[in-house]
């Protein structure tokens, strides 16, 4: 019997907990008391964290699909595969790669790293794409979820991270959360708000969805999907005009002021009203709030990053920030709540196409040159494709490696995604389950889940934080970064790596931010937060003290563009798409979850009480909702949480994927899908089930 | 009652000996937290003030708990391997009721069934406790009559005197475990006696708490009878807000004791395993029926039927209450909904 202190893998909180092994299985979770994230406390998933790394339906050995049924054209069933050894496995991709490379250059490979993965795995996969493969067009999931937060606040502030940390909520007096579920996706930072609301902080909700904090909201405000520059920068004119701004904090610390003041001059609280359908009152209301508080956090996630204007929303959020001085201060900031448990790791580790580890961009030869030192190997310099790019029809790409990523389910518009996997040459999938990506892969490799390596997983709050091995991988499955290395020397460029502690040093010696990690340091409850340059940096909780790490803080003038499918006659209804508390994602982990799986064991439909009778729809009938890209058949919910003519679909369920009816147009600059907004119809479906 | 003493560097050799008999658990200081946990070397026994976070009950009801395999229609059971002997140690009085509760429970005497999972572990375990000297904020005990000194359910138990511990033994098994290391121990003198009793009466005074009846609140809760004719439904409410589904408070008290089935099977449903799960009464699983209806789909009333069965189902059913107060579900509380509180509340009412 082991009982051993781990990071809960489930979403970027980071909360600490200890796992009892007993006989080889892990049997029981014990929360933390230490920790000082969490405190003690767990949500339902983390207590059940552990539960899927024992299922029997676990990947235990490389996988190969087999040739004679027409591959590669269609999904194949676990029946299409064939059990082969490491070596076969290994030997087969390195000379699949090779050869593609050859033929069609290097732009023809993609490799997707992973956000579940550690962060010394990124890094190799990473290594992996630039040093060994010499292709740029490495991405992740990140890609998906904040990558607008990544660009934008990097252009505002020089950093695109969470500005403060989630203690520094016990001190704020107003907290404005938006497009954020925090009691659902970060249940330990919304139970902070919430007792930080009771004891007397304001609350500023804008989200159109009914969601749990709304009872606790001093004011909810509820926009059309969709229109949030809109509102933002109404907030903005609102302040300006009742001289709430800090113009001691714009003169000293930021630039091009004039410019965001011109534009936001037309966004009169009148006129935001008839875009987003805010109450023009309540509006002002809010501007003087979040404006006469100096300290004000800014809480946001995917409400805000998943459009087409993703960029526009997280800098307009940082002009907001900024009018009022609330940044570079203890509670404050504009603070994006980072999805996975490793996402913001995965993007630190420059599993991006545009940036080698630490947001040292490719196409900076100084930074280029250090690494093709240490790395010993020349470096392409052009920036490769993001992810969402990597599924259209007519790029390069002829081979993917996707590590511990579930595209099919998690990219918008799957039925566009499935016709460029029939085009696609050579497919590696790396995972712990049969997912619905893999059984398109021509080889499937099994990687190894939280539970059973070593490593670090960096936090929303970027406090990086050691992740400890407590049972050994199941069957013949490995650690992610084992089959990386044995992968890189098939290549012929080895990677000799006795254990994560050596990576790290490696990632350090290369990554200023992180330049003062290692294991022992790492070794006490509370981790580190970067950046920590030195050894002796005792990390840094909050970013851009005294100056904003990229000199001056950059207003930008954004302009509200509206969403890019309207709802119209032929299909009346928003579709919003989301997480729920119970399940993860594409669901592979937490559908084998037995406790989260019952608590919601299928898909469903929100949708206003009213649009139900208007449509004849009962609660739990199953209904079909059709968008211009697919269709999908699950049970209607009946429920006040969404307003009229908007439904709301969680994305979890391979069976009734809501991807399937999403828009895959992305945010021009960085290249996010708009998951938030589509136009749907509602039809009924079969008889009374 | 047999009384002995015995002093800290004898306890820690008496414990190396007992290790070598028998599996010993007892709480151990780690990154990360203290936890309840089996000892490998002696060094490792932590003697801290307070109580580690997760109490003990998992080792005779564990969160998961394989109770068969199945292989192709060939069954083989679990229990067998569970007849380890086990001693517990350093366990507290509040843990100690609520193993009292929980054996209850799991009993056929009061009407329940005879669990062989959890009985094959309890009686395969001694039980040597130690008695509280220094309450936590959190702690209530001495309302619940269950602490912060045990008077009963244990076969040894210490109170931490200024030079010693004085021994009271609780069982004949716990005689018989004094009898064989009798060169440990040290009868207790008149003088050990008394000074244990000063310390009993000085921690009164150490628990910051307004007095609640426990009882009262019962019969408070008797005379709603959940038909909100004493407790108004916004009272609930304004609890289930606060609660965020985790159901940390069912899995972190010691005397929470409903479980779930599940089983766990290869893809051709073959060789697996049955397993039991902790379950919790704040799940809108816990009650929801086949076709979806649920009679506990509000939080408000799943949160009701917890405090209802903390405070007066439990001493129905049980004859006790089914709060200890060791404190830990507000410990692990996302709204710092606090058992106490509620209750102190209730009674007025």
């Amino acid at each position: 019997m082991n009982t051993i202190l781990t990071i809960c893998p489930w979403c970027g909180c980071g909360c600490s907990l200890l796992l009892r092994e007993r006989e080889g299985k892990i049997v029981e979770t014990l929360p933390s008391s230490d920790s000082p994230v969490n405190q003690g406390r767990l949500c339902v998933k983390g207590w059940n964290c552990y539960e899927y790394v024992s299922s029997p339906l676990r990947l235990v050995k490389p996988l190969m699909r087999e040739r004679s049924r027409g591959y590669r054209k269609s999904a194949g069933s676990l029946d299409d595969f064939r059990e082969v050894s490491w070596r076969k496995a290994l030997k087969f991709i390195a000379s699949k790669f090779k050869d593609i490379r050859e033929k069609k250059g290097s732009v023809a490979l993609g490799l997707l790293s992973s956000a579940k993965c550690t962060n010394e795995e990124n890094y190799l996969m990473m290594k992996l794409a630039r040093a060994v493969l010499q292709t740029n067009n490495i991405d992740h999931c990140a890609r998906l979820c904040h990558s607008s937060t990544v660009v934008g606040l990097a252009r505002a502030f020089g950093s695109g991270a969470m500005t403060n940390s989630i203690e520094e909520i016990e001190k704020a007096e107003v907290i404005l959360v938006t497009g954020s579920n925090t009691t659902e996706q970060h249940p330990e930072i919304g139970g902070r708000i919430i007792r930080r609301v009771l004891k007397g902080a304001k609350l500023i909700l804008v989200d159109p969805r009914n969601i749990h904090l709304a009872k606790f909201a001093t004011l909810h405000l509820r926009p059309r999907p969709g229109t949030d520059v809109a509102w933002i920068n109404g907030l903005i004119h609102v302040i300006l005009k009742e001289g709430l701004a800090d113009l001691d904090f714009i003169d000293k610390y930021t630039e091009n002021f004039l410019s965001m003041k011109e534009i936001v001059k037309k966004y009169t609280p009148k006129f935001v009203e008839e875009i987003t359908g805010i109450p023009a009152k309540k509006l002002m209301e809010t501007a003087r709030i979040y404006g006469s508080s100096r300290q004000a956090m800014i809480f946001y996630a995917m409400g805000i990053t998943q459009h087409v204007t993703g960029t526009d929303n997280v800098l307009s959020l940082a002009n907001l920030s900024m009018v009022t001085g609330n940044v570079g201060r203890p509670s404050t900031g504009v603070n994006p709540l980072r999805g996975q448990n490793n996402v913001q790791g995965a993007c630190d580790m420059g599993a991006l196409p545009d940036f080698l580890t630490g947001y040292q961009k490719v196409e900076d030869r100084d930074s280029r040159k250090k690494f093709e030192q240490c790395w010993d190997v020349k470096l392409p310099t052009d920036v490769g494709l993001t992810e969402t790019e990597m599924f259209i029809e007519g790029n390069p790409i002829q081979a993917l490696y996707i590590m511990g990523e579930n595209p099919l389910l998690s990219e918008p518009n799957i039925g566009r995604v499935e016709k460029f996997m029939e085009s696609l040459e050579f497919l590696v999938v790396q995972d712990i389950f049969f997912t619905e990506t893999a059984r398109w892969a021509d080889v499937i490799l099994p990687g190894s889940s939280f539970a059973e390596k070593d490593g670090t997983f960096t936090s929303t709050e970027r406090r990086i934080q050691r992740v400890r091995k407590v049972v050994e991988p199941v069957g013949e499955s490995q650690s992610d970064w084992k089959i990386i290395c044995q992968l890189a020397k098939e290549l012929g460029y080895p990677m000799e790596y006795s254990h994560p502690a050596q990576i790290m040093e490696e990632i350090a010696s290369l990554t200023p931010i992180y330049g003062g990690v290692n294991y022992s340091r790492l070794d006490k409850i509370e981790g580190l937060q970067w950046p920590c340059p030195e050894d002796s940096h005792p990390g840094t909780p909050y970013l851009h003290k005294g100056g904003f790490k990229r000199g001056k803080g950059l207003f930008t003038p954004v302009e509200y563009k509206p969403a890019q499918e309207t709802t119209d006659e032929e299909y009346p209804f928003l579709l919003t798409t989301g997480r729920i508390y119970q399940h993860w994602h594409t669901g592979t982990m937490s559908r084998l979850t037995f406790t989260l799986q019952r608590e919601v064991p299928q898909a469903f439909v929100e949708m206003n009480p009213r649009d139900g009778q208007f449509l004849g729809i009962r609660n739990r009938q199953l209904i079909k909702v059709v968008s211009r890209r697919g269709e999908i058949i699950a049970k209607a919910f009946l429920t006040e949480k969404v307003g009229e003519k908007t439904i709301f679909i969680p994305f979890h369920f391979s069976e009734a994927a809501a991807n399937r009816l999403t828009l895959d147009s992305l945010d021009p600059q960085a290249k996010i899908p708009e998951y938030k907004v589509c136009a749907v119809k509602i039809e009924l479906w079969g008889g009374n089930n | 009652m047999i009384l002995l003493t015995i002093d800290r560097e004898s306890l820690l050799k008496f414990l190396d000996k007992l290790k070598r008999e028998a599996e010993l658990i007892a709480p151990v200081q780690r990154l990360g937290g203290a936890t309840f946990e089996q000892i490998k070397d002696i060094s490792e026994v932590s003697f801290l003030e307070g109580n580690p976070l997760s109490s003990p009950k998992q080792f005779f009801f564990p969160q998961t708990d394989e109770l068969f395999q199945f292989r192709k229609g060939v069954f083989s059971f679990k229990e067998e391997a569970e007849k380890k002997r086990r001693i517990l140690f350093g366990i507290r009085p509040c843990d100690l009721a609520a193993l009292e509760f929980s054996d209850r429970f799991f009993s056929s005497e009061h009407g329940g069934y005879e669990d062989i999972y959890y009985w094959i572990r309890r009686r395969n375990t001694l039980l040597v406790g130690i008695n509280c000297l220094e309450p936590e904020e959190s702690c209530f005990c001495f309302l619940c009559g269950s602490g912060p000194f045990a008077r009963r359910g244990y076969d040894l138990q210490l109170a931490p005197l200024e030079n010693s511990y004085l021994v009271e033994v609780g069982s004949s098994q716990g005689e018989k475990l004094v009898s064989t290391y009798s060169d440990f121990f040290s009868p207790a003198s008149p003088g050990d006696r008394r000074e244990k009793e000063i310390l009993e009466e000085k921690l009164e005074g150490k628990f910051s708490h307004k007095r609640i009846e426990l009882k009262k609140v019962a019969s408070r809760l008797l005379e709603d009878g959940f038909s909100g004719a004493v407790i108004e439904n916004e009272f609930w409410e304004e609890i289930g807000n606060r609660c965020l589904d985790c159901g940390g408070c069912n899995y972190i008290c010691p005397t929470c004791t409903c479980f779930s089935i599940m089983d766990k099977a290869d893809r051709n449903i073959e060789v697996g395993e049955r397993m039991r799960i902790w379950d919790s009464c704040n799940f809108s699983g816990f009650t929801r029926m086949a076709s979806g209806a649920n009679p506990g789909e509000n939080k408000r009333d799943r949160i009701k039927r917890r405090f209802f069965c903390k405070l007066l189902y439990s001493q129905e059913n049980q004859g006790l209450l089914g709060c200890v107060g060791c404190g830990r579900c507000w410990k692990v509380c996302y709204g710092e909904i606090d058992i106490l509180k509620v209750a102190g509340e209730i009674q007025v009412k």
